[in-house]
């Protein structure tokens, strides 16, 4: 009996003991959890409080967090979205339902990868930049995203975590910043290209007022002596009865004539001088001009039509001088051309009262290489035995001292159209 | 009585070749090569009409136009100017603002100058009428 009493008090004592060890076991275990507790606690509130959007997903690619600035971003609150699965993350960015960067954790995927501009891989995280067009209420805007896995202790994927950053005012910064850079050499290349033609016509113009200061020269200088020699040509035909001088003295007169209008032509482009404007008959100055021509080539038999729409009193405000020399220039090389396949010329006068008037002189003649095109309004330029090949030259200073425009077309064999265009008033200040 | 022709000229085989042209036309030649003895010449000589170049080292031909236009012995004498500079259409306002009577441009056909010689004489005995 004592000894029944001594092993219930035993018993009892043992209880008692085991008794406090599970209640301290309990306790320490309440503590745990509850460290644990707030550890998942801090931690959550970690993410929750980012500056950086971010979400979490876990091995079933269900969410598990969703942070402020990510709820700010996408105006999806965390209690809609939480625990979803199906890829419900991709909707408020992309609208649609898909596979995102985040999935490309757990599994490669071409095709997705090929929706980010960009997806770089270091270590186990991937960089991409994208533009979402949902975010911000619709309002879309470029996103640098990271994605890592999360793993267990044993090194196990058990997530996926995903960070957003807005990167559009960078973006458009450096949008800006090329479109700059852009405009810049842009300008720069239109700066660039004008100060080219600026210099080309100013080495033009010198070359130009060069050509003129010598013209003026030699034509005094070579005229005297050529009116010498063709006088002294006379002479020698007056004084003397041999009949076998005279057509070497006929020859001598007909070369000093021929140096007389290279001189002529050389004068008349460097004397293109400031128009003196004043109301031309048009329709008259291109008759008399044709009239010139023609006797100038009488020889050669060539048809000439005209159309005009415009009256003999007509007026076009302009330089009559100038008018002429310019048409008898289009005229000449028309008739030129002409010389050998006996060809037909045709002008049309296009007048427009208060406006303009368009002349055209339009031959059947010889044509124009495409490769000379380039080369017409040069002085110099020249493809005749005993042309100065200034005459287009001198037209087209002509046509930019009246404002206007001068145009050739021309096909070898086929002939050539000059068209003409003068504004027929004038500022005459 | 033979005509009395003043030629001024810089350039001298030309002014030797006009002379002759001239001669040989019938008229009595005068030639000079410096203009600043044109008005000398021009008061003592007196002749029917007056040859010159426009353009001279020394002076000018208008100089020398203008000088002969206001001298009373002289203001009377046609002149006929020549010149490889200018044209005539362009300077026709000088040369009427000058009283010249004729411009020809160098290097003209002989024949063109005796044309224009003879016409001034035919013009001057009209008026004489
Ligand atoms: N109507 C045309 N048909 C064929 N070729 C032409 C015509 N007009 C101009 N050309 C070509 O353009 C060149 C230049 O013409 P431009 O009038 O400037 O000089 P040119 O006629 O040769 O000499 P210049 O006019 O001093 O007598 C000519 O030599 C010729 O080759
Ligand atoms: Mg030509």
């Amino acid at each position: 009996m004592k000894q029944k009493v001594r092993r219930q008090i035993n018993f009892n004592e043992q209880l008692r003991v085991i008794n406090s060890r599970l209640k301290q076991e309990i306790r320490q275990r309440k503590k745990v959890e509850e460290e644990l507790k707030s550890a998942y606690q801090r931690l959550a509130d970690i993410i929750e409080f980012l500056p950086d959007p971010v979400f979490v997903i876990d091995k079933e690619k269900k969410v598990i967090a969703w942070n402020k600035a990510l709820e700010e971003m996408t105006s999806v609150k965390k209690e809609e979205i939480i625990g979803k699965g199906n890829f419900a993350y991709a909707v408020p960015f992309y609208g649609k339902a898909r596979p995102v960067l985040i999935d490309l954790i757990f599994m490669e995927d071409k095709e997705v990868e090929a929706r980010y501009s960009f997806v770089r891989r270091q270590a186990d995280t991937l960089f991409a930049e994208v533009f979402a067009p949902m975010v911000y209420g619709g309002k879309g805007a470029f996103l640098w995203l990271k994605a890592s896995p999360l793993y267990d202790s044993k090194h196990n994927i058990v997530g996926a975590i995903e960070t957003i950053r807005d990167i559009t005012q960078h973006k458009e910064a450096e949008a800006i910043l090329k479109k700059d850079k852009e405009s810049l050499q842009l300008l720069m290349k239109e700066r660039t290209e004008q100060l080219l033609k600026v210099q080309k016509e100013l080495a033009d113009a010198r070359h130009l007022s060069e050509i003129g200061t010598l013209a003026a020269t030699i034509a005094h200088e070579l005229r005297n002596p050529l009116a010498a020699i063709r006088t002294a040509a006379y002479n020698i035909g007056k004084k003397s009865d041999d009949q076998r001088l005279k057509p070497h003295l006929e020859n001598i007169d007909k070369k000093v004539a021929e140096c007389d209008q290279i001189i002529t032509n050389l004068l008349n482009y460097s004397r293109i001088k400031t128009p003196h404007f004043a109301e031309v008959k048009i329709h008259q100055l291109l008759n008399e001009c044709i009239a010139q021509t023609r006797q100038r080539y009488s020889s050669l038999k060539i048809r000439l039509r005209k159309f005009c729409n415009c009256k003999e009193n007509d007026t076009i405000c302009a330089d009559a001088v100038q008018l002429k020399e310019l048409f008898n220039n289009v005229l000449n090389n028309a008739f030129e051309a002409c010389e050998q396949n006996k060809g037909s010329i045709t002008v049309y006068i296009n007048y427009q009262p208060a406006s303009h008037v368009t002349v055209v002189i339009e031959d059947t003649g010889i044509g124009i290489p495409a490769e000379h095109m380039k080369h017409l309004m040069q002085p110099f330029f020249t493809t005749k035995q005993k042309g100065t090949g200034l005459g287009l030259a001198v037209c087209q200073q002509l046509v930019n001292l009246h404002q206007g425009t001068i145009s050739i077309t021309s096909k070898v064999g086929k002939g050539t159209r000059v068209t003409i265009n003068l504004p027929a008033v004038h500022d005459r200040s | 009585m033979e005509k009395k022709i003043l030629v001024v000229d810089d350039d001298k085989e030309f002014l030797e070749e006009l002379q002759e042209t001239l001669t040989l036309s019938g008229y009595e030649v005068k030639a000079i090569s410096d203009p600043r003895k044109a008005l000398a010449v021009a008061m003592q000589l007196k002749p029917d009409i007056i040859v010159l170049d426009l353009k001279m080292p020394g002076m000018t031909g208008f100089e020398v136009v203008n000088k002969i236009k206001s001298t009373p012995v002289t203001e009377h004498i046609p002149i006929i100017a020549m010149s490889g500079f200018f044209t005539a259409e362009q300077d026709d306002s000088l040369l009427s603002f000058f009283q010249i009577h004729h411009y020809l441009r160098k290097p003209f056909n002989p024949l063109d100058i005796i044309a224009r010689i003879e016409e001034v004489f035919k013009e001057t005995a009209h008026k004489r009428h």
